[in-house]
């Protein structure tokens, strides 16, 4: 075989394969009108080269048969790619179409007559066989009318780059396929070329570049190139191949080692070849996944564990964080910024970025005409897309200036219930120098993930709302007391070595001011001033609505100056807003405040808590409308006021206690002497810690007062000689709450009933009647269970002699950290024995006149 | 991305949505372009001294507060700042500074700064209504990289000369010719040189003003004259590409064969035609009928930059909604308020108007612009309020005129009262009272018609003939004033008509009617009435 004539085998063997695979891969591909009139091109491409090669090598059923074949093939060609190029740029109802239909018909009917061209004659020239044809003059016919549709199919393909329809480089690839294959067949009727197949190898090229051009317009995928019908075809050319060279070796082999199953060879041969073409199938199936499927497998992992990851968390930052890392991962080449939907502000603000060195402080305004077009569109698109938009001449120079700052390149809508609740802007990164855009399959992946955030962002912020919801006080939408209990925890562990700094303030006379001017006008001016107040502070601390008219500001590393500072402002404040409100009627309405401070007063949050609380009863106590720094030592700024504020308090509140004091005494006279030494015992004690002077007062008001309950015990079991049964000792316990209930309608001395309240409670938290543990319990109650016990047990009653002091201390100091708070306990003790504390018991009783001095 | 390499790379319809997509906006999207521009403009306005001086310590934040509140404003309210370039105290910076003409004479010419955003606006609008020039339809033009353009407008620093400077980095045109040459040479010249360069070697674009285009063409049929008498000068023949040869020959032959004149078609086929300036409308049937493509007019100015373009249709101005935000004054309160200066007569916006009215336009330009609500002297008729023909949703427009009180003759001039009046002053003519209009002759050309009446004691003078009287007033008129000049030198024409008026017809004509006679633009009603009663006989004379 000469070298032309295995070239006419090879060539058009080569455009066999190379438009059957591409025909058997356009066939997993989703269906439409460009895809048949592709599969039909590609038919005509196939049966052309198809015929040729078995003309060529003389198969059955006969070389005219083949012959007719091809030349039916080359004479579609021409009308199919006009439909082709009629699908590809989207023209409709065209009159030509249908007339170049009609034409060609009739022609290639003709053509199986022979009228044009005679079926070829082998002739043999030089030892070399050669295809020789008859052309009948009617041949022009045929050409001409080939030269019109193609002239036809540039016109379409001109019309539709034209007007938009098709891009110029989308149709590049056609351009070039077509070209080729007409210089192709034209240069094939030279004399030169008559014996090169070149015709069919054009065929072969023109159909991978009609491929290409379907890829760029997304319509068929490279992994379609890895369905199960290429991979058999691959499979199946291989291993005849492979049986075609190795079968006499095969039969050689077998006739040696098995001659006497000579009989079977071909069910061997046959056996032989399934298994070669089996294992080729897997072999090709793994190579074809690995080159265009892994990649989108891949993806398509990413994506699920990005689904699966979001829809397991609640948290927006931790949805947002993911978000941040699978853009990280998918485009590593841009940074992605995230906008989210303010809704209070009604803008987007910046809410994360994929490169952590970029600040977030950039908004994007809910009038921004690329908000609109987002919305309107939900689609995502370029940057310089938009520009091209009429949308676009409504930016404004600003917001121009601030996307090419951002290197903005593509935007990304996140849309959740046609609401566009957030934007990722793309951007370049300028490491390369120049921009790039993004691929089809990149925006598509890209949008899905933006679907997928959608849907969890969606439920990521009704949790937080819910959650916002349920930390914010309703009226005032300031963060209500637990959130702020919660707050201050976390504030103390992170400022455990700088400043903490607590501030209450309490409205004075906020009931009567209610009933004055009436709740509505009560509610505005709380809901003013909280927006006032909250304003004011702003990061520098946390406000939150405590109570009903008392309002708590967490100052974190600030000392007290700083308190005092936003306190006195936010006192002008009120003062200006209800004197000046302009209204006829002159209001009144002050608060007290009080402010203590981590390290320098308190030593954890309960204890910041209580003092803070203590500051302002001491603020209330001392005439209202003042601002008091909660001072562990009595340093007195102002000895004179100091004393007179002190006295102040004491007298205030005398009459109340000794009309109390007087009626235990008239019931039980013990619990009157009992209530005497437990305030001295314990007000000593507060002093050495040392506690404020006006709670060293609270602490005595409180030992006075802490049994007062016992008024509503039954005298039977307050004087009963000897053990009381449990029955009696359960009604015995509620004096506590006794006393509670009897001090709670006194105003003027609600201040001491933390103190009171606790006196029964235990360190290990095993008292009563709330079982508070540690320094839950306030300090001025824990001084008092300590001198209680200690009166109690140095104390002589009817059923027992008094313990000796010795051996009471002793008791004390065994229960240091169980019943006791082991500090003050401690303290307590060397009080006592260094007769700081001097020691009264029941021999101190006297009569209550006589205390008196009567 | 240049607008070359988008014609190359992009789809033709992409092209088309970005610079001729407002054509597709809606009234409402409309309004709400100008209504956002606005109010950034007025938050720029806000922060400079200039803004400052309108506002009086209160910003707008509505449209309707800005209309209500800022007033009208013409150039005198600038002049302080923009006459001595006060760059400290505008909305923006500004990277060029273009003049155009205040009022004829010796008055100085009026300034206008561009700031970056403004030229950025108006290189978009201007390469949209060149793509509209080349149009045949909706999405359907014509515009090639290395066109030819035949450029006879006014260099920089007039804003016509801004469009060759811009558009030089978008696309590369060869100008007829070249700008930096064209810079050197006064703009008569230019109009020459690049005229001859057109017949050498063909051209694509012709921009141009409406007079200067109508000169052309003249000048062209004088051409075609002497080609018929063989004296072509063998030079010229020789510098033609063969192209352009073929067409003149194989065009000489054909009018000489039909005893036709040469016309401008016979030799060039232009892709687009865009003509610009007053009395468009007087030169364009003739210049359509010369050039076999029927110009395009835009619209424009110094101070609003490029404002407006027809389409394809080429039978109406559609105004870009980011050049300026417009407001129109109906034209019976322009009267008003010309006759009344104090009197501010209430504006209406592009959604607000009536179809066939004349207006007068007032503009906010926009995007750092130092112009806020100023009256620049236009009149527009709204020829219709949307096209369905053109699947157009906007108002239309046609230019008709500066105001009344300014006489515009072929986009050169702007005479005034003022002017008049010093020109009467400097020639001592025995001139005792007289009023001027804007009147066009049989052919549609328009000149400037001063009616006098001479002082009782020259009346009797012999030297004193009407044809003498208007010599004299034109030998001043072109001395006086430049522009009125440049008709002369460019166009060749010498548009002033002086007619005498016996004494006292015009203080006969007041007393009749109560009230002056206006002296620059009255309504033709007011001239005939007064002529009717010159025609009545003889009158007492004022003595």
């Amino acid at each position: 075989m000469t070298l032309n004539e295995r070239l006419f085998l090879i060539v058009p063997l080569i455009s066999l394969l190379c438009n059957a695979f591409l025909f058997v891969t356009v066939l997993s591909a989703k269906k439409n009108r460009l895809i048949y009139a592709f599969m039909a091109m590609l038919g005509s491409f196939t049966i052309w080269c198809c015929g040729s090669l078995f003309m060529r090598m003389m198969l059955a059923p006969g070389q005219h048969f083949w012959y007719q074949v091809s030349i039916t093939g080359i004479f579609l060609v021409p009308v199919l790619l006009y439909n082709f190029l009629y699908c590809f740029v989207e023209a409709r109802g065209s009159f030509i179409r249908l007339a170049l239909f009609v034409l060609w018909i009739p022609i290639t009917v003709m053509n199986f007559f022979n009228v044009f061209i005679t079926e070829p004659e082998v002739v043999f020239e030089n030892g070399e066989r050669k295809f020789v044809y008859g052309i009948s003059p009617l041949l022009m016919i045929p050409v001409l009318l080939a030269v019109v549709t193609i002239i036809g199919a540039w016109k379409l393909a001109y019309q539709g780059v034209k007007e938009g329809q098709v891009s110029f480089s989308s149709l590049r690839p056609l351009m070039i396929g077509v070209g080729v294959m007409f210089v192709g067949t034209v240069a094939a009727a030279l004399p030169q070329m008559v014996s090169l197949p070149i015709d069919t190898f054009v065929c072969g090229v023109n159909a991978i570049c009609l491929y290409f051009a379907l890829y760029n317009k997304r319509l068929v995928q490279l992994r379609n190139f890895a369905s199960n019908g290429t991979s058999y075809l691959v499979a199946v050319l291989f291993s005849t191949l492979i049986f075609k060279i190795y079968y006499n070796n095969f039969e050689s082999l077998f006739i040696r080692y098995f001659a006497e199953q000579s009989e079977y060879i071909v069910e061997a041969a046959a056996l032989s070849f399934s298994i070669v073409t089996v294992i080729l199938y897997k072999v090709v199936r793994m190579l074809m996944n690995n080159l265009f499927v892994k990649s989108q497998e891949n993806k398509e992992d990413r994506l699920r564990e990005f689904s699966s990851a979001v829809n397991k968390t609640l948290a927006l930052d931790e949805v947002l964080q993911l978000y941040q890392d699978f853009l990280q991962e998918t485009l590593p080449t841009k940074t992605a910024r995230i906008f989210l939907l303010d809704k209070e502000t009604g803008e987007y603000r910046a809410a994360g970025c994929t490169n952590a060195s970029l600040a977030l402080s950039d908004r994007i305004a809910l009038d921004n005409p690329l908000v609109r077009f987002l919305q309107q569109n939900g689609k995502s698109l370029s940057y310089s897309e938009f520009q091209r938009t009429r949308t676009y001449r409504s930016m404004w120079e600003s917001e121009k200036q601030r996307f090419t700052e951002m290197k903005a390149s593509f935007f990304l809508p996140i849309l959740c219930d046609e609401e566009l609740t957030g934007i990722t802007v793309f951007c370049d990164i300028e490491s390369s120098g120049k921009k790039c855009g993004l691929k089809f399959s990149e925006i598509s992946f890209l949008q899905s993930g933006a679907a997928v955030l959608s849907m969890a962002l969606k439920n990521a912020t009704l949790y937080r709302a819910i959650q916002n919801k349920a930390h914010h006080d309703s009226l005032t939408n300031l963060y209500n007391r637990s959130y702020f209990a919660e707050n201050i925890r976390k504030e103390f562990e992170l400022c455990v070595n700088h400043e903490l700094t607590l501030l209450f303030i309490s409205f004075d006379d906020f009931s009567l001011y209610n009933e004055l001017y009436g709740i509505e006008e009560g509610d505005r001016i709380l809901k003013k001033f909280s927006a006032y107040l909250e304003a004011l502070v702003s990061a520098k601390g946390t406000v939150a609505r405590y109570g009903g008219k008392e309002f708590a500001v967490s100052f974190p590393f600030c000392t007290a100056d700083t308190a005092v500072y936003y306190a006195e402002t936010a006192k002008e404040w009120l003062n200006h807003e209800i004197m000046d409100s302009g209204e006829k009627t002159k209001k009144f309405l002050t608060f007290s405040a009080g402010i203590s401070s981590y390290p320098f007063s308190a030593s954890n949050v309960d204890q910041l808590l209580s003092y803070a609380n203590m500051a302002v009863f001491s603020a209330k106590s001392r005439g209202k409308n003042r601002i008091v720094v909660y001072t562990p030592s009595v340093q007195e700024t102002t000895p004179a006021e100091n004393s007179q504020t002190r006295r102040q308090l004491v007298n205030n509140c005398a009459a109340t206690i000794y009309a109390l004091t007087a009626a235990i005494d008239a019931k039980d006279h013990y619990t009157f002497q009992h209530s005497q030494n437990v305030a001295d015992y314990a007000s000593a004690l507060a002093a050495a810690i040392p506690l404020d002077a006006d709670h060293i007062e609270i602490v005595r008001q409180a030992g006075l007062l802490h049994d007062i309950g016992k008024i509503g015990i039954p005298e039977a079991i307050l004087s009963k000689n000897g053990r009381l049964t449990p029955e009696e000792y359960e009604i015995m316990k509620q004096h506590v709450e006794g006393s509670i209930a009897m001090i709670k309608y006194l105003p003027s001395l609600d201040y001491v009933i933390p103190s009171a309240i606790g006196h029964h409670e235990r360190w290990d938290g095993k008292g009563y009647p709330r079982g508070l543990v540690g320094e839950q319990n306030p300090v001025a109650a824990r001084c008092l269970c300590i001198a209680d016990s200690f009166d109690a047990m140095t104390s002589k009653r009817s059923y027992r002699d008094a313990m000796s002091v010795k051996d009471a201390l002793e008791e004390i100091r065994r229960n240091l950290g169980t019943q006791f708070d082991p500090e003050l306990g401690a303290l307590f003790i060397q009080l006592v024995e260094s007769g700081q504390i001097k020691v009264r018991g029941s021999e101190g009783i006297r009569p209550f006149a006589k205390q008196r001095g009567e | 991305m240049t607008f070359e390499e988008k014609l190359r790379h992009s789809a033709p319809a992409d092209l088309w949505a970005e610079y001729c997509g407002f054509l597709d906006l809606s009234l409402e999207e409309y309004m709400g372009i100008q209504e956002r521009l606005l109010m950034e403009q007025i938050h720029l306005m806000a922060d400079c001294a200039l803004g400052q001086r309108f506002f009086e310590g209160h910003v707008p934040v509505s449209l309707e507060e800005f209309r209500s509140r800022v007033p009208l404003t013409s150039f005198t309210d600038y002049a302080d700042v923009l006459l001595t370039k006060k760059e400290d105290m505008l909305p923006a910076k500004p990277v060029v500074w273009l003049k155009t003409t205040w009022e004829g004479g010796n008055y100085p010419s009026k300034w206008a700064p561009y700031s970056e955003a403004m030229l950025q606006t108006y290189k978009r609008n201007i390469l949209g209504a060149m793509i509209l020039s080349t149009s045949t339809g909706r999405g359907r033009f014509r515009v090639r990289p290395n066109a030819k353009v035949l450029y006879s407008l006014a260099p920089m620093p007039y804003a016509t000369g801004l469009f060759p400077e811009l558009i030089d980095g978008e696309i590369s045109l060869r100008f007829l010719p070249p700008v930096r040459e064209a810079r050197k040479i006064s703009f008569g010249q230019q109009a020459r040189r690049g005229y001859r360069m057109a017949m050498k070697s063909g051209m694509n674009l012709f921009f141009g003003m409406s007079s200067v285009l109508y000169g052309t063409t003249r000048n062209l049929n004088t051409l075609s004259s002497s080609a018929d008498k063989g004296k072509m000068g063998l030079r010229s023949i020789l510098g033609m590409s063969p192209r352009m040869l073929w067409r003149v020959l194989h065009a000489a032959y054909r009018c000489k064969r039909d005893n036709t004149p040469l016309m401008p078609k016979d030799l060039f086929s232009l892709d687009g035609f865009v003509c610009v300036g007053t009395d468009t409308n007087l030169y364009r049937d003739e210049l359509t009928n010369a050039w076999g493509i029927r110009p395009m007019e835009i619209a424009g100015g110094t101070e609003p930059s490029c404002m407006g373009t027809e389409t394809w249709s080429k039978n109406g101005l559609v105004f870009f909604p980011d050049a300026c935000f417009y407001e129109f004054i109906p034209e019976q309160e322009m009267l008003k308020s010309l006759q009344n200066p104090s009197y501010q007569p209430p504006t209406y916006l592009m959604n607000e108007l009536v179809a066939g009215q004349k207006y007068e336009l007032v503009i906010t330009v926009l995007k750092g612009g130092a112009f806020m609500r100023y009256r620049v002297g236009d009149v527009y008729r709204c020829l219709r309020l949307k096209n369905p023909q053109d699947n157009l949703d906007l108002p239309q427009f046609e230019y008709v005129d500066r105001i009344p009180t300014v006489i515009d003759i072929a986009g050169f001039t702007r005479i005034t009262e003022r002017e008049i009046l010093k020109i009467i002053e400097i020639s001592s003519l025995p001139v005792a009272e007289w009023f001027a209009v804007k009147e066009y002759d049989e052919t549609g050309h328009s000149y400037v018609h001063i009616y006098v009446e001479l002082q009782p004691d020259a009346k009797q003078s012999p030297v004193l003939s009407q044809k003498i009287l208007q010599e004299h007033f034109s030998i001043y008129f072109r001395f006086y004033d430049g522009d009125y000049n440049d008709l002369k030198r460019l166009l060749g024409i010498d548009p002033l008509q002086v007619t005498m008026l016996p004494s006292g017809t015009i203080r006969q004509y007041e007393q009749s009617i109560g009230r002056k006679m206006i002296r620059v633009g009255a309504p033709q009603e007011m001239v005939l009435d007064l002529l009717r009663l010159r025609e009545r006989g003889p009158l007492c004379d004022a003595e």
